[in-house]
C-alpha cells in the first residue's frame, strides 16, 4: 500500500462500491407500511388510557351513590346530552362565539403592541414588567364588576375572554420577536434592509413557535374567560355558563355535569385545533 | 481605511481599544485575508467596512463612499461564521431573500438556482437548513452573499466550524467563485494555509490594542487549486506567515 497521492489510481481497478441502503422486498415492504398504519390500534397504545377511564367511571358510580348533590350518575347525564341535544349546541355555539370574538380582538391587540414593544425600547420599559404582573393576576375575578358596567349582554363575556388572552400572547409573541439570532440580523444589516423588511421577513417569522405557544394557552383560557363571564352575569339566559347557573340553582345536577362535559370536549378541540395549525405551520420547527 | 479606532467600553467603565491607528489600503478586485490571534479586532474591522459600527476616529472609505452608504448601495456581501441561515426558508429562499430587501438598490439577480447547483446543492433546493449539514449550510450562506453581485465580500471566519475535508473542498469552490466575480473580498481567518491558500494578501493583526502589524504578499499562480498546498513556495510562505504571527503575538506580550 502506497501514501502516494495519486497512487491507488493507477492500475488497480476500483472496487465496486458496497450498498449503504437496504431497500426492503415488496412483501416485506407492504407488511411494515401495514404495521406502521396498524400502530395506533394496537392494545399498548389504546388499553392503559382506557383502563383507567374505566377505573374512573367505576368510582364516578360510588362518588354519585355516596355524595348525590355532587355527582350525577353517568347515564343521567348521557340521558340529558342526548335528550336536549339542540339545546347544549345552542349555547355551546353562543360560549364558543363569545370566547372566539374575545380571543380574536385579544390577539390582534396584543400583537400589535407586542411588535410595539419589540421595537421601541422606551415602551418596552414601560410595558412589559406590568404585563408580566397581569399576566399572573387572576383577570377572571373582575367579571362581576364587568357585568355590573357592561350588563347582560354579549360585551362583558367578549371583553373579559379578550382580556384574560391579551397578556399571555402579549409576553409570547413579545419575546418571539426578538429571538432573531445576531449573525442573521448582521446579514440583513450589511444589505441595509430597513426596519419594516427585518420585521416582516425575519422577526414575524421567528416568532411563530412563541405565537403558538402561546395560542395552546390562550385557546382553553378564552374557554375559561367566556364561561366565568357568564356565571357572574346571573340573568343572562345565553351561554353554557348560564346553563351551569340556572341548571345548580334547580338542582338538576345531571345538566350541570352534562354542560361541563361539553366544554371539556370543547376544549380540547380547541387545543387539537392549535396543534394540528401549528403541525401544518412550523414544519421547520424541531423543538 | 486610515487611522482608524474603535474603543469599547467595558464591565470595569475602562475604554478597551479594540482597534488603534489601523491603516489600510484593499486593491478593488483583490483576496486580502485578515489573520491574527483573537481579541486583535479583525471581526471589529469588517463591522466597521460594513457600517454595522462607526469608528471613533479615523475615517473608512469604500469605493468612495462611506460604509453606510455603501451598505445602502447593496455593495457588500456578509458571511457570519455560523450560517445564519433562516429556519423556516429553503435553501432557494434563503438566497433569494436578500435580493427582496432594499429593493431599490438591487443589482439584479443572478440565476441563483444554477449558482447552488454548481457548489454541489443542486438536490436541495428545496431542502430545509435543518435537513442540510454544516458544510451545505455554509455553501449556501457564501451563495447568499455572492448572489448579490456585491463589490465587496466580507467574509468573518465562514470555514471556522467545519471539518478539515470539508473546508478544504469550500475554499476551492470559493474560489471557483470568485474567479467568476473577482469581487473585493475581506477574508477573516485564523488559519495560516487558508489564508495563503486563498489571498492576494495577508494582514497580520495583533491584540491589545488592535493593530496592523505586517502585511504579507501572496505571490502564487492563480487558479490555485489543491496541489498548490503541497508546493515549496507554498510551505515557504507558511513559514513566513508563522513567523510574522509570532512576532505579533510576543510584541503584544511584552505591551500588555
Amino acid at each position: 500500500m502506497s501514501l502516494q497521492p495519486g497512487a491507488q489510481t493507477g492500475t488497480q481497478p476500483i472496487p465496486p462500491r458496497r450498498p449503504h441502503l437496504l431497500v426492503p422486498t415488496p412483501e416485506q415492504l407492504a407488511a411494515r407500511r401495514l404495521r406502521r398504519r396498524t400502530r395506533l390500534l394496537r392494545p399498548a397504545y389504546w388499553l392503559p388510557f382506557v383502563l383507567l377511564v374505566v377505573v374512573l367511571a367505576i368510582a364516578w358510580g360510588i362518588g354519585a351513590r355516596q355524595m348525590p348533590y355532587l355527582f350525577a350518575p353517568l347515564g343521567e347525564i348521557a340521558g340529558v346530552l342526548s335528550e336536549d341535544l339542540a339545546y347544549f349546541l345552542e349555547n355551546t355555539l353562543i360560549t364558543l362565539g363569545e370566547a372566539m370574538v374575545g380571543l380574536g380582538i385579544g390577539f390582534v391587540a396584543a400583537f400589535a403592541l407586542a411588535v410595539v414593544v419589540s421595537e421601541v425600547a422606551v415602551v418596552r420599559r414601560a410595558v412589559m414588567p406590568l404585563a408580566v404582573v397581569l399576566s399572573v393576576t387572576p383577570l377572571v375575578a373582575i367579571a362581576p364588576l364587568l357585568v355590573v358596567a357592561l350588563g347582560f349582554g354579549m360585551a362583558p363575556k367578549v371583553v373579559l375572554t379578550a382580556l384574560v388572552c391579551f397578556f399571555p400572547i402579549l409576553i409570547n409573541v413579545a419575546t418571539g420577536l426578538r429571538t432573531v439570532p445576531g449573525p442573521v440580523l448582521e446579514v440583513y444589516r450589511t444589505v441595509a434592509a430597513s426596519r419594516l423588511e427585518v420585521l416582516r421577513y425575519l422577526r414575524v417569522p421567528a416568532s411563530l413557535p412563541y405565537v403558538f405557544a402561546s395560542l395552546r394557552i390562550v385557546f382553553p383560557l378564552s374557554m375559561i374567560g367566556a364561561v366565568v363571564a357568564e356565571l357572574a352575569a346571573a340573568g343572562s339566559a345565553e351561554g353554557l355558563g348560564s346553563v351551569i347557573q340556572v341548571a345548580s340553582s334547580q338542582n338538576r345536577l345531571a345538566t350541570v355535569w352534562a354542560a361541563i362535559f361539553v366544554l371539556a370536549a370543547l376544549g380540547s378541540l380547541l387545543f387539537w385545533f392549535v396543534t394540528l395549525a401549528e403541525r401544518r405551520v412550523l414544519r421547520w420547527h424541531q423543538p | 481605511m486610515h487611522g482608524v479606532r474603535r474603543l469599547y467600553e467595558q464591565a470595569d467603565l475602562v475604554d478597551l481599544i479594540a482597534l488603534d491607528d489601523v491603516d489600510l489600503t484593499i486593491e478593488p478586485g483583490t483576496f486580502v485575508s485578515i489573520i491574527g490571534p483573537s481579541g486583535c479586532g479583525k471581526s471589529t474591522l469588517l463591522r466597521l467596512i460594513s457600517g454595522q459600527e462607526s469608528a471613533d476616529a479615523g475615517r473608512i472609505t469604500v469605493c468612495g463612499l462611506t460604509p453606510k452608504e455603501a451598505a445602502e448601495a447593496k455593495a457588500f456581501g456578509f458571511v457570519p461564521q455560523s450560517p445564519a441561515l433562516l429556519p423556516w426558508l429553503s435553501v432557494l429562499g434563503n438566497v433569494t431573500l436578500p435580493h427582496k430587501v432594499n429593493r431599490r438598490s438591487d443589482r439584479g439577480r443572478p440565476d441563483l438556482e444554477a449558482m447552488l447547483r454548481e457548489v454541489g446543492l443542486g438536490e436541495s433546493l428545496h431542502k430545509l437548513p435543518a435537513e442540510l449539514s454544516g458544510g451545505m449550510k455554509q455553501r449556501t450562506a457564501i451563495v447568499r452573499a455572492f448572489g448579490l453581485r456585491p463589490d465587496v465580500l466580507l467574509l468573518d471566519e465562514p470555514f471556522g466550524a467545519l471539518d478539515e475535508f470539508t473546508r478544504e473542498a469550500l475554499q476551492e469552490q470559493l474560489l471557483e467563485l470568485w474567479e467568476q466575480t473577482r469581487a473585493t473580498v475581506v477574508f477573516v481567518t485564523h488559519s495560516i494555509s487558508e489564508a495563503v491558500r486563498l489571498s492576494d494578501r495577508v494582514v497580520v493583526m495583533a491584540p491589545r490594542p488592535g493593530r496592523i502589524t505586517d502585511i504579507i504578499d501572496i505571490d502564487l499562480p492563480r487558479p490555485r487549486h489543491q496541489e498548490i498546498i503541497t508546493s515549496p513556495q507554498f510551505h515557504a510562505y507558511e513559514l513566513a506567515l508563522r513567523d510574522s504571527l509570532r512576532d505579533a503575538f510576543s510584541h503584544g506580550e511584552v505591551v500588555s
